[in-house]
């Protein structure tokens, strides 16, 4: 010390100070969690998503979901439903800040493969969350086996991507698209259904979700009485429609996208077919769909990967969240991008560390829980479908007369009807009206 | 017995398949006629046809939706307004392609396509949409048919039947007629031709816009429609021979029932090549159509 007052550091001194100055760190960490929480480096999640070109909605709707998951970890360690079971060790992930590295994949695959290789080699990011859609994730899978980096993807579901590839770094959420219509064939057993005809749009993912319900309805004794493909750009269904009804079948199965639906339900009046059952690819679960259709919609089944109202642990929460950050009301997309980093959470906090990438990836391949968007399970490793979802169930919608006393939080009339869940029996939400009564009944 | 009711029901069938077909063939006549006529008389392949069944589609839909107007008036209000912009567009844009090459009327009206295709995707974006108006069925002697439909069927026939009369009876008829069979002949007899083919290009396009509308009632509707009726309506025209309206007609039903009967008993795929292989057949076996004098 001088005399003058001002201090001149010896190196005594500076060790003195810095000692204490660490042990008063030290300190503060068993004080205070968020300090202590900080002052680890952050856990960075690299995304490649499409944020413009034609899935730039779909993909921000993802990403939407992602982000939410991330806020909710760094504010308070854990989010809802089952993973809670786990503790709320207080914010972050393993103590750690969860940070985002999100680039644009331009809806292009080729562009997403460059992203991810500059995600893992420059950005060097600890985790991966999937893109958006089949042909990314398609595209990004073989990415994940080279770099040796777990990837979840959301929102993807084409064969392709699984079948036979023995996937050991790549794992899906969503069921595969052939569950999409199953819960028709097993109500339509349950009822004693026996014959049903598929007609569906002779386009990818109709044949993908319908052609192997053929094989299925035939496996559970029932008669295939139709099995046809319509040209895709088919505007009037009624002759498919009188031929699939000059048949008699039980069922009426099929479709493609909302106009198929809309188109087939108006064509089925007008020809007055009048089976047990129908059930229609995507559509039927968008509002959309009643809107166009009015009265006429009542008692038409669908399939919806996730609804808001549907009874999961944690899914109202998720709802309340999402609504309260956004302002607006989520969609499946977003649901299911929030799961993925629900099934990460489970992962990390089940190993401990997110250094062991591959205790990681044993755990991702073989944990079964259920996360606001479903069951989740895939195929072990050593399965020639590694990877692919098998635990969740496509949940079947029906359509039916709204009760405004008795409608559940979350569930909203349109045209004086409301979705209901019919099947799987643990999410449903009413009985499954069977037989169809008639039009205008 | 029981063979015997199946057999009824397999013939009721076969007879809901084929009048299935001639109310789908009397709308698809309607769009060849439009065609023809222009085709014809003004000496323009009108490539851009079918977009203006988009347009009388898009048309009857926003009446509808927008001023809540009765699909059937919208039907009888697309002849004219679409009647007066089609002679518009002719005298604006057409008209000199009258002595132009022919390849020169192709290449117009394909980029006409295009450009209002697009347009109509921006304003109005790629959603499916559709009039819901009169659904449902009726019974008809144990057999069933759609009201749209049936209501369809005798719209395009009345529509056809004014065509008729008004080609065969009006003075003005009688002057597209013959600015059709020789233009130099009809000009010396003080036809004013140039008149004759603005008020075709019209009424062709009010066809297209009557036939659109028509549509509306029974179909979806989107921006990029216009292409498969094009198609239809060319594979018409050559059936019923070049220029000839009665042809159009019957080319119209034929391709119609064809239709209805190969999805039938066939399959769905099948019929939507068959406007092809008809125009296939047609133009190596009788390149003059079926109904040439």
């Amino acid at each position: 010390m001088r005399k003058d007052g001002k201090r001149k550091w010896s190196r005594r001194d500076f060790l003195k100070t810095a000692g204490i100055g660490i042990a008063a760190l030290g300190m503060s960490g068993l004080l205070g969690r968020r300090v202590f929480a900080q002052a680890k480096s952050p856990i960075k999640i690299g995304v490649a998503i499409s944020l413009t070109g034609a899935w730039a909605r779909e993909g921000e709707l993802e990403v939407g979901g992602y982000k939410l998951w991330g806020k909710i970890i760094n504010e308070r360690g854990c989010t809802f439903g089952e993973v809670e079971k786990l503790g709320c060790p207080g914010p972050g992930l393993l103590g750690r800040r969860v940070e985002f590295v999100v680039y644009d994949d331009k809806s292009d695959p080729s562009e997403a493969i460059k992203l991810i290789r500059k995600l893992v080699v420059s950005d060097k990011v600890d985790l991966i969350l999937g893109p958006y859609g089949s042909a990314v994730s398609n595209a990004i899978a073989p990415l994940a086996e080279d770099y040796k980096i777990p990837i979840i993807t959301p929102l993807a579901n084409a064969p392709v991507i699984w079948e036979g590839k023995k996937r050991e770094w790549f794992v899906g959420v969503l069921p595969p698209a052939w569950k999409n219509l199953f819960g028709c064939l097993m109500l339509g057993k349950e009822k004693g259904a026996k014959t049903v005809a598929f007609i569906y749009s002779d386009t990818a993912f109709p044949i993908g979700a319908t052609r192997p319900l053929v094989a299925k309805a035939k496996e559970m004794g029932m008669q295939v009485v139709l099995d046809e493909a319509y040209p895709k750009e088919t505007a009037d269904w009624e002759p498919i429609m009188s031929k699939a009804w000059s048949q008699k079948p039980d069922l009426i199965l099929g479709g493609g996208y909302l106009p198929d639906s809309i188109g087939l339900v108006k064509a089925a009046k007008a020809v007055n077919a009048t089976p047990k059952m129908f059930g229609f690819l995507v559509g039927p679960a968008i509002a959309d769909f009643t809107k166009s259709l009015k009265g006429d919609a009542q008692y038409v089944t669908g399939e919806t990967f996730w609804e808001p109202f549907v009874k999961i642990p944690g899914n109202l929460e998720f709802y309340k969240a999402y609504l309260n950050e956004y302002k607006s009301e989520p969609s499946y997309h977003a649901a299911a991008g929030f799961a993925a980093g629900q099934i990460l959470e489970r992962a990390v906090k089940e190993v401990g560390n997110i250094e062991d990438k591959k205790a990681l990836r044993d755990k991702l391949y073989s944990i079964k829980t259920t996360t606001i968007f479903g069951e989740y399970e895939v195929n072990p490793l050593g399965h020639p479908d590694s990877g692919w979802q098998i635990g969740k169930a496509t949940n079947l919608i029906q359509w039916q007369k709204a009760d405004p006393k008795k409608l559940l939080p979350n569930q909203v009339a349109t045209e004086g009807l409301v979705k209901q869940i019919v099947y799987p029996a643990g999410s449903k939400t009413a009985e499954a009206i069977y037989p169809f009564p008639g039009w205008g009944k | 017995m029981g063979k015997v009711t199946l057999r009824l029901e397999n013939m009721g069938n076969f007879i809901e398949t084929l009048i299935r077909g001639l109310m789908l063939g009397s709308v698809y006549a309607l769009v060849g006629m439009g065609l023809t006529l222009v085709w014809g008389v003004v000496g323009i392949v009108n490539i851009a046809h079918g977009e203006f069944v988009m347009l009388g589609a898009y048309f009857a839909f926003w009446s509808f939706s927008l001023l809540h107007l009765n699909p059937l008036l919208s039907v009888v209000l697309a002849i004219p307004v679409f009647f007066f912009s089609g002679t518009v567009i002719h005298k604006r844009v057409t008209e000199r392609l009258t002595k132009a090459p022919e390849l020169s009327a192709l290449i117009l009206t394909f980029g006409m396509s295009i450009l209002i295709w697009n347009l109509a995707q921006f304003f109005w974006t790629n959603t499916y949409r559709s009039v819901p108006y009169l659904t449902g069925n009726f019974p008809f002697f144990g057999l069933v048919f759609a009201k749209s439909k049936t209501l369809s069927f005798f719209l395009a026939l009345s529509i056809t039947a004014a065509l008729f009369v008004f080609l065969k009876y009006s003075k003005m008829g009688k002057g597209i007629r013959a600015t059709s069979q020789n233009p130099e002949v009809a000009l010396v007899c003080g036809i004013n031709t140039m008149k004759m083919r603005a008020v075709t290009f019209g009424m062709g396009i009010a066809l297209a816009g009557a036939a659109g509308a028509i549509v509306s009632l029974q179909w979806v509707i989107f921006p990029q429609m216009g292409a498969s009726y094009v198609s239809k309506a060319f594979a018409i025209v050559v059936l019923g021979g070049l220029g000839n309206i009665q042809g159009a007609l019957a080319g119209g039903l034929i391709i119609g029932v064809l239709e209805s009967l190969v999805t039938q008993y066939w399959s769905a795929k099948m019929a939507q090549i068959i406007p092809s292989v008809t125009l296939l057949l047609i133009l190596l076996f009788r390149p003059t159509g079926l109904f040439k004098r």
